[in-house]
């Protein structure tokens, strides 16, 4: 091992999946045998291949596969754009809480004021944040909070009669933009139009100009963008994209570089998403849930999802659903959203509020602008020196003159136990490594990342392109995944 | 939450030559806000808070009774709920670095092994947002797959799951059309779909069992669909009849869905839920989503990634299958430890259960005078009652009793329907089933 090692080693289990332990149906002590359901032979199956393993190995091999997994609560987790920042243990809490847990969404609105009042005050407080009017809680990610944003333009053009094959059909993309832009607007059915950014890694007015008109539905962007950059002319471009006519929509996945500084209403946004599961801790869960919401402008208000949580102090029951909006786009998923994720986030705002929000979006930045500062004579990130949450630092020196790559730096990363940052995105920059730290490092952790990063760049390259060598595995084989796709038990055990 | 002085930030700044009263001077000064909000609280102030809060609802634990309509209560092994307080799995965040989530992507791949040997078809996913989402994107996808802008879908396909459908697909030039309801079953009328079936009916969709609690005859739906050459998707909105029902594959269908909600976690007002998704091979690159593949790592030792990424919004943008990029990932994890947990035959007995007492509830609520209004339709745990007189006032009675007798069916349909649709699992308690018997022998 080489002399860097801090002493991680991650456990290795060779550990069978549920299929190779079925030990085939054995009796079960938890439902009584040959209930007489009565139902005919033609539409029961003779089994549903459901594996059969004792309940004692069945916890150890879920605990062997968490031991093989790594999560924010394991270490120091710099993913950009994703905020993997500590997910508060109370929030987690009350979100089992069986108030909730045991809350029907179809019971009637008087059985069910509790949550109702909590997710009420949980969008007004969105509202507030995102300095708009009105908010729906139902997307279940930011992706899908996108869609419906996109779907709302939508219909807000269509009932204008300006929605046409040559007219509001556009949206409007930096090549910055999370991919999640481009494909949310195309699935709302618009054509996308991705514009070049500038030199200083930012919207290029000029660009803007000549792509704006009237075939414009709206303009997507995220500030600070994906650079981890503050888009300084936002008001100029607000003015340009609302003097075609068109919507402006901010991508909240980076709102938590500007609680407390600014907000999307403030800097002329007239829709805006949240990603609860970055800005307010909800954990990630190895992919999902999280929760999306979207808050609007009036002007776009009639346009949200069905049903719409209302609430009149003079009126029994207080709090409504209510679902007879003429000119709502719908539902994109059933029910109320992802109420359990919604409630960590509640409980988040509330433990922290104003002073903390506003406190944590100035340690998640100040945390950024230190590591970059310290790193970026080896790892340069384009734009100005002054970054928010998050950077862009580029391995592309050290790809030219070792052959390192900012995939080879990831992989040498996971060795120190610290995980990779995003890589090879956004792709305006070079052997990408997309870093954000988030305010719940401390200046241990972040000197310790900052070690690693700067002794792997020293490092002898063979180690760092071989690299991992203390994970459960070493380098995975995704180019041989892709050629051979094996995703079933099945598959893996015909082939 | 203790984080370090601001004055160390301050030093922390200094130390690598930044002033700290700059960080934010990119931002313009007429867009900074401050925000309003009301200051931050102790953690045990917002527990007391938030567990008040929710006390004023009341649950189904507290008024027990037969509600489904796409929402079930079930019994989650205690497995899955002490597993779920795993931190390396719950604050992971998608599986970009294989060699050290290993665990989280096995787990995945086993996951999708469940969804495809439960729908009965060839290849699976990581799961989508909900039964109701994945049903629309299976409906988008078949658009995809095959020629055709039409989309058919019961009539008694609820409101809401029939909007998420038109959102999904509207894009594409989609569109939405109802397939009559067949009055004497409460399943879709065959032959008034085999007539609404042309060149350009890209998609047929429907649920099984349905929201009317009947179960659809799917090899007929099946058959006349692919006669026509149009693509059969369908969605299992209670994932648990898959223990006793064949999976839409079987039937047929090209791609199949399902609520997993009922096996992850209890109901939580709606969500999170969980949407399996299935299809055939052939169709494999064009399914939304993430994909868990095997392969080996440089040791040649059994390994998993994520797979087919070229199909996804981060690389194929504005020509991505799907937008989806966070997912549900923790609730396919506690779906695959509570399947594991239960084994082949208690998911059989489970699902068995479930049939038999819904079955004894809807006989002895008819011979207490109800009407079932599809009584000689095949049901799992849901089925359509009617009871003589206001329908309200006698919900309001068994209410009184203290349970639930059912949802009132426009509020499952989103459309008129004078019902009640009622929900037998095995959480339900017996005396909760003898109390709605008598109630309906009340008002008879």
């Amino acid at each position: 091992m080489p002399d860097e090692d801090r002493g991680f080693r991650q456990a290795y289990w060779d550990e069978p999946t549920l299929f190779d332990l079925d030990e085939g149906p054995q009796p079960s002590d938890q439902f009584p045998e040959g209930a007489d359901h009565g139902l005919p032979e033609d539409l029961t199956r003779e089994d549903a291949g459901v594996p059969t393993v004792m309940r004692s190995r069945v916890t150890r091999h879920f605990t062997r596969l968490a031991q093989m997994t790594y999560g924010v609560d394991t270490g120091t987790y710099p993913l950009g754009s994703c905020t993997m920042k500590y997910n508060a243990k109370a929030a987690e809490l009350l979100a089992q809480d069986e108030g909730l847990l045991h809350a029907h969404p179809l019971q009637r609105e008087e059985d069910v004021q509790g949550i109702l009042e909590l997710l009420y005050d949980l969008g007004d407080r969105l509202r507030e944040i995102a300095g708009l009017d009105a908010v729906t809680l139902q997307p279940a990610a930011g992706a899908q909070g996108e869609f419906v944003a996109m779907r709302m333009v939508r219909a807000y053009f269509e009932d204008r009669g300006e929605l046409g094959e040559d007219s509001r059909c556009e949206v409007v993309i930096p090549d910055s933009a999370h991919g999640t832009n481009p494909a949310s607007a195309a699935m709302a059915g618009f054509d996308v139009l991705e514009i070049p950014s500038g030199d200083d890694g930012c919207v290029d007015l000029s660009a803007l100009e000549d792509a704006l008109s009237e075939r414009t539905a709206a303009f997507m962007l995220t500030n600070p963008n994906t650079l981890g950059l503050f888009e300084q002319n936002v008001e100029k471009i607000a003015e340009m994209v609302h003097d075609v006519g068109a919507k402006l929509y901010y991508d909240g996945a980076n709102l938590n570089a500007i609680l407390g500084v600014t907000s999307p209403g403030a800097m002329g946004f007239d829709l805006a998403h949240f990603n609860v599961h970055k800005t307010f801790a909800t954990p990630h869960g190895g992919g999902g849930p999280g929760a999306g919401p979207v808050a609007c402008t009036d002007e776009l208000e009639p346009y949200l999802p069905v049903p719409r949580i209302t609430r009149d102090p003079e009126a029994e029951p207080e709090h409504r659903l209510d679902w007879e909006r003429e000119d709502s786009i719908g539902a994109v998923r059933g029910f109320h959203g992802n109420v359990g994720v919604l409630v960590r986030a509640a409980a988040y705002i509330l433990m922290h509020g104003s002073d903390g929000l506003a406190d944590n979006t100035r340690r998640a930045v100040a945390n950024a602008n230190y590591v970059h500062q310290r790193i970026k004579d080896a790892y340069p990130a384009p734009g100005g020196d002054l970054k928010k949450h998050e950077f862009v630092a580029s391995a592309a020196d050290l790809e030219e003159t070792k052959g390192i790559t900012a995939k080879d730096v990831a992989k040498r990363l996971l060795d120190h136990g610290i995980h990779a940052p995003q890589t090879y995105w956004p792709m305006v920059v070079d052997e990408a490594l997309m870093i954000e730290p988030t305010e719940t490092e401390s200046r241990e952790e972040l000197d310790a990342f900052v070690d690693a990063l700067l002794s792997i760049a020293d490092e002898d390259p063979e180690t760092v392109t071989s690299a991992p060598h203390t994970t459960a595995l070493s380098r995975v084989d995704d180019v041989g995944a892709a050629r051979n796709p094996i995703l079933t038990w099945d598959q893996a055990n015909d082939e | 939450m203790h984080l370090p002085e601001a004055g160390q930030i301050d030093d922390m700044l200094a130390d690598v030559g930044l002033d700290a009263e700059q960080l934010f001077s990119d931002v313009p000064q007429p867009v900074r806000r401050r925000l309003d909000i009301p200051e931050g609280k102790p953690d045990r102030e917002v527990e007391q808070e938030i567990t008040s809060t929710l006390a004023e609802n009341t649950t189904v634990q507290e008024r027990p009774g037969l509600l489904g309509g796409g929402s079930y209560d079930h019994w989650i092994p205690p497995e899955t709920r002490f597993l779920s307080t795993r931190g390396e799995l719950l604050t992971s965040y998608t599986p970009y670095q294989a060699e050290i989530n290993q665990g989280l992507l096995q787990a995945l791949f086993e996951f999708q092994t469940l969804s495809a040997r439960l729908l009965e078809l060839d290849v699976a996913n990581n799961g989508l947002y909900d039964g109701a989402s994945a049903a629309g994107e299976a409906c988008l996808m078949a658009l995809r797959v095959g020629r055709g802008t039409r989309v058919l879908v019961p009539e008694h396909l609820p409101d809401q799951r029939a909007s998420i459908v038109e959102n999904y697909v509207d894009g594409a030039g989609g569109t939405i059309e109802r397939i009559p309801t067949d009055p004497a079953t409460g399943t879709v009328d065959v032959d008034a779909l085999q007539a609404m079936l042309d060149d350009d009916v890209g998609c047929v969709h429907v649920e099984n069992p349905n929201a009317l609690g009947c179960l659809e005859p799917m090899d007929a739906i099946g058959d006349v669909t692919d006669d026509a050459g149009a693509t059969f998707t369908a969605n299992v909105p209670e994932v648990t009849a898959l223990g006793l029902l064949h999976g839409p594959g079987h039937h047929g269908a090209d791609i199949a869905t399902a609520e997993g909600q009922p096996l992850a976690l209890p109901p939580s007002y709606g969500g999170p839920s969980l949407g399996l998704f299935a299809a055939r091979k052939k169709h494999l690159r064009k399914m939304p989503g993430r994909i868990t593949g095997k392969t080996e790592d440089e040791d040649e030792r059994d390994a998993y990634c994520l797979t087919l990424q070229t199909r996804e919004q981060h690389i194929r943008r504005s020509r991505a299958t799907s937008n989806i990029c966070t997912n549900q990932s923790f609730l396919a994890l506690m779906f695959t430890v509570t399947l594991g947990t239960l084994g082949e035959t208690g998911f059989r007995n489970m699902a068995e259960t479930n049939a038999a007492r819904a079955r004894q509830a809807r006989q002895r609520l008819a011979e207490a005078g109800a009407e079932i209004p599809y009584a000689d339709s095949h049901h799992y745990n849901e089925f359509l009652f009617e009871v003589p007189g206001d329908r309200d006032l006698f919900l309001q009675r068994a209410r009184e009793r203290g349970v639930e007798a059912g949802i009132p069916a426009e509020r499952v349909l989103g459309h008129g329907h004078d019902g009640i649709v009622a929900c037998v699992t095995e959480t339900v308690p017996d005396d909760a089933i003898d109390t709605v018997v008598e109630t309906v022998q009340e008002v008879v």
